[in-house]
């Protein structure tokens, strides 16, 4: 089985980063958009990976790393307005994995749901 | 490091880059106020890119990236013909549009309703049409993917020029390069690299044949017409007959790759007047020797403008006539080859993007064999580069919606043509929009003015449009033969290497002189020590100033227009005028004592020179009814104690 993750460029840059750190030898296959004539280097849009419990650990961890800071960037600047609020947790939400089997999609999962990844995987994954 | 973004603009082949000067907060404010202040900021900006590319080339890692990476997309350019082509075309394409919304004779045209037709649409989207790979009794064929999905197995031709650049940066960065070691270095993020042509292709011809061959066969299918059968053709011969790349040379592989496409598809003699949309183009292989029609066309005239790039795609296949080999060159880059590499084809304009300051203090930095070169319509590199920019940026805004998801490089956003995004890339930006010379220039060009209230573009006759090309050159052009800098009190003239060069810039001193008495009701009176001098563009000299002969010549023929110069000149300012200026006018001898210059003069030398300046001095006084006041002759003394 496969997972995709799908995100900004600077998160999936950190996730990749994580799934490194925790096992240099894993391959990570990386997705660009490229835009016709745009003639930028073509965006980062996803990172397709085995879903193995590394790289779910490094998915987890990344979604509770990035909710404490969050909470912390809330807490500290007493965002109470509730527009801004939900700015900030959408903004995490847009973070989508997606589990494959043979390249077909299975399933959806937001990244607020990350914690329960596990329940997704087939036995032998987790 | 601050992070630093790059494209190469496949049109034209100028690589820009995008990023934050990485300088202090106070140094960044310093620069913006004195920039805002400047009239004219060409020598400041010309003297900082200089001098922070300088210490960046050697110090900032991550530049060093970027520019390696768009470096190689920019020898494609040159190695792969079909590439160079492309690249050609696109402009060529622009080209033919707007000269169709020219010679229109209809009245007006709402601006959204402009557009590329379906020809040239796909032209455009050639290098990003995505198709999917699949292998067939060891083939490897492409199919029309079954959704728009940019999956695993689906790819771009631009996928194929990534992946092979990411082998070269590889291969210059590191001092042994091998498949195994190359498998670790793209699995770590930091790289930052494309890989996935090269995980696919690994699938099918093995680690070691992919490291080893996967740029061969990248230059191979852009040897092609059809890029994406010869990379299919090449990868399938590979895979059923192999390639012993470790005992033959690279440039005997490429041939055999290359005759046995050509065996398949023929091969073709590229033809600009008929070869215009690349659908109607018949695969075939595509050589150097056959691309003799198309680098005529690109050296422009007769209606086709000249393409800079030809310049040095021309040297490339003077050099594949002569020897054959160098085909191949760039396909086993190391550290060495490299900087030979960049030494031979340093790219002939990189465009710097200082995020810092506003889209008027970016700079185009020209390749040394570009730098003084004539275009064979006789225009400098540097000022057609510029202008070819602006052509091609204005067409691209116009018939594609490419730039409605880019920012706009100009800061002045209460002008009326900002919103209308036309201008987003426009690159002669001035202080005051008032004075920007977009509107005409877009009038002469395209022979409609553009009717904001509306968005249409209405047809002007031919008279008008010359007029509207004469209003931008007097808006373009530099109105004064100086550049200053108002100083509290008295200015600062800035006197900058490019300028001296400039046939205008000789009567640079009794221009400014004339040109204080006017704008600021200046006299000879109040001028007296009121000047002070800025060299830029000498720093990367290792002379003092006055040991530079054409900053001696410079002043010394000022001063032959203005024979009381010194007069003017403040002594008194932060800038040592005297060990500057002294020695350009009295013989000496220098010697450097403790890396430092000092200078000896003969012992008569200096009371002569003091003698003929009190002599001029007392002159113009006398002449212009000027006390001759006491702190005129200290002065005087002060420069030649």
């Amino acid at each position: 089985m496969k997972i995709r993750i799908e995100s900004d460029h600077d998160s999936l840059k950190e996730i990749h980063q994580l799934i490194y750190e925790a096992d240099p030898t894993l391959e990570v296959d990386e997705d660009y958009k490229s835009t016709p004539g745009m003639q930028l280097e073509p965006g980062l849009i996803g990172l397709i990976s085995a879903a193995s419990p590394i790289v779910v650990a490094a998915i987890t961890g990344w979604v509770q790393n990035r909710k404490s800071k969050r909470d912390a960037e809330l807490e500290k600047t007493k965002i109470e307005t509730e527009r801004e609020r939900i700015r900030m947790v959408y903004d995490l939400a847009k973070t989508k994995l997606i589990l494959e089997k043979d390249n077909t999609k299975m399933i959806e999962i937001t990244a607020n749901e990350v914690e329960e990844l596990d329940k997704f995987l087939p036995p032998h994954e987790k | 490091m601050p992070q630093v973004k790059s494209y190469l603009d496949t049109t034209l082949r100028i690589i820009h880059i995008n990023r934050y000067s990485g300088l202090p907060q106070e140094t960044t404010d310093a620069m913006r106020e004195y920039m805002k202040e400047a009239e004219t900021s060409a020598p400041i900006r010309r003297e900082f890119i200089t001098q922070h590319l300088l210490t960046e080339h050697n110090t900032n890692e991550e530049m060093l990236k970027v520019l390696s990476h768009e470096f190689h997309h920019y020898l494609q350019g040159l190695f792969y013909p079909f590439l160079y082509y492309l690249s050609w075309l696109e402009l060529d394409n622009l080209m033919y549009l707007g000269k169709d919304l020219k010679d229109s004779t209809a009245d007006s045209y709402p601006i959204s309703s402009l557009h590329m037709n379906d020809d040239f649409f796909r032209n455009y989207y050639f290098l990003h049409q995505l198709v999917e790979f699949y292998i067939d009794q060891a083939h490897l064929k492409i199919r029309i993917p079954e959704t728009e999905t940019y999956g695993s197995n689906v790819f771009t031709l631009n996928d194929l020029l990534e992946d092979a650049t990411t082998i070269f940066e590889y291969r210059i960065n590191v001092e042994n390069p091998n498949a195994e070691d190359f498998e670790k270095w793209i699995n770590n993020p930091a790289n930052n690299c494309y890989k996935k042509t090269y995980r696919f292709l690994k699938t099918v011809l093995g680690r070691e044949n992919t490291f080893n061959l996967l740029p061969l066969i990248v230059q191979v299918a852009f040897s092609c017409t059809d890029p994406l059968s010869g990379f299919c053709g090449a990868v399938s011969y590979i895979n059923i007959r192999g390639l012993n790349y470790k005992k033959r040379p690279m440039h005997e592989l490429f041939k055999d790759v290359m005759s046995f496409l050509e065996s398949k598809m023929g091969r073709i003699v590229l033809a600009p007047s008929k070869h215009h949309f690349l659908m109607n183009i018949p695969a075939s292989t595509v050589h150097y020797e056959n691309m003799q029609l198309v680098t005529a066309r690109a050296e422009g005239g007769t209606g086709a403008l000249h393409f800079p790039l030809n310049l040095q795609f021309k040297k490339v296949a003077a050099r594949i006539q002569s020897d054959p080999s160098y085909q191949t060159h760039i396909l086993q880059a190391n550290k060495a080859t490299f900087q030979e590499l960049l030494k031979e084809f340093y790219p002939f304009a990189i465009h710097y993007h200082y995020k810092d300051f506003d889209g008027r203090n970016g700079t185009i930095v020209m390749g040394e064999e570009y730098r003084d070169a004539k275009t064979p319509q006789g225009h400098t590199y540097p000022f057609y580069v510029k202008e070819l920019i602006k052509i091609k940026e204005t067409h691209m805004a116009l018939f594609s919606k490419i730039h409605s998801s880019i920012d706009n490089n100009c800061h002045h956003q209460d002008c009326s043509y900002y919103s209308l995004g036309l201008c987003k890339l426009w690159n002669s930006i001035p202080l005051n929009f008032k004075d920007c010379g977009f509107p005409q220039w877009f009038a002469y060009l395209f022979q409609r003015k553009i009717d904001l209230a509306n968005k249409t573009l209405i047809k002007i006759t031919k008279e008008e449009a010359d007029a509207n090309y004469e209003e931008y050159s007097r808006r373009s052009s530099k109105s004064r033969s100086f550049e200053y800098k108002l100083l509290n009190p008295g200015y600062l003239l800035t006197i900058d290497a490019q300028d001296i060069k400039d046939e205008r810039s000789k009567t640079m001193f009794p221009d400014f002189i004339a040109f204080l008495k006017e704008e600021y009701k200046e006299s000879n009176q109040t001028l007296f020590s009121s000047i002070s001098l800025d060299f830029y563009g000498y720093n990367h000299d290792p002379r003092p100033i006055f040991s530079i002969p054409e900053v001696t010549n410079f002043i010394r023929e000022s001063k032959k227009l203005v024979p009381e110069l010194l007069y003017y000149i403040n002594f008194d300012s932060e800038i040592d005028h005297k060990f500057i200026l002294l020695p350009m006018f009295v013989e000496h001898e220098t010697k450097e004592v403790d890396g430092q210059f000092q200078i000896f003069a003969g012992p008569l030398a200096i009371p002569k020179f003091a003698l003929a300046e009190v002599r001029i001095w007392r002159e113009f006084l006398t002449k212009n009814n000027l006390p001759a006041t006491d702190l005129i002759f200290k002065t005087l003394n002060k420069i030649f104690q």
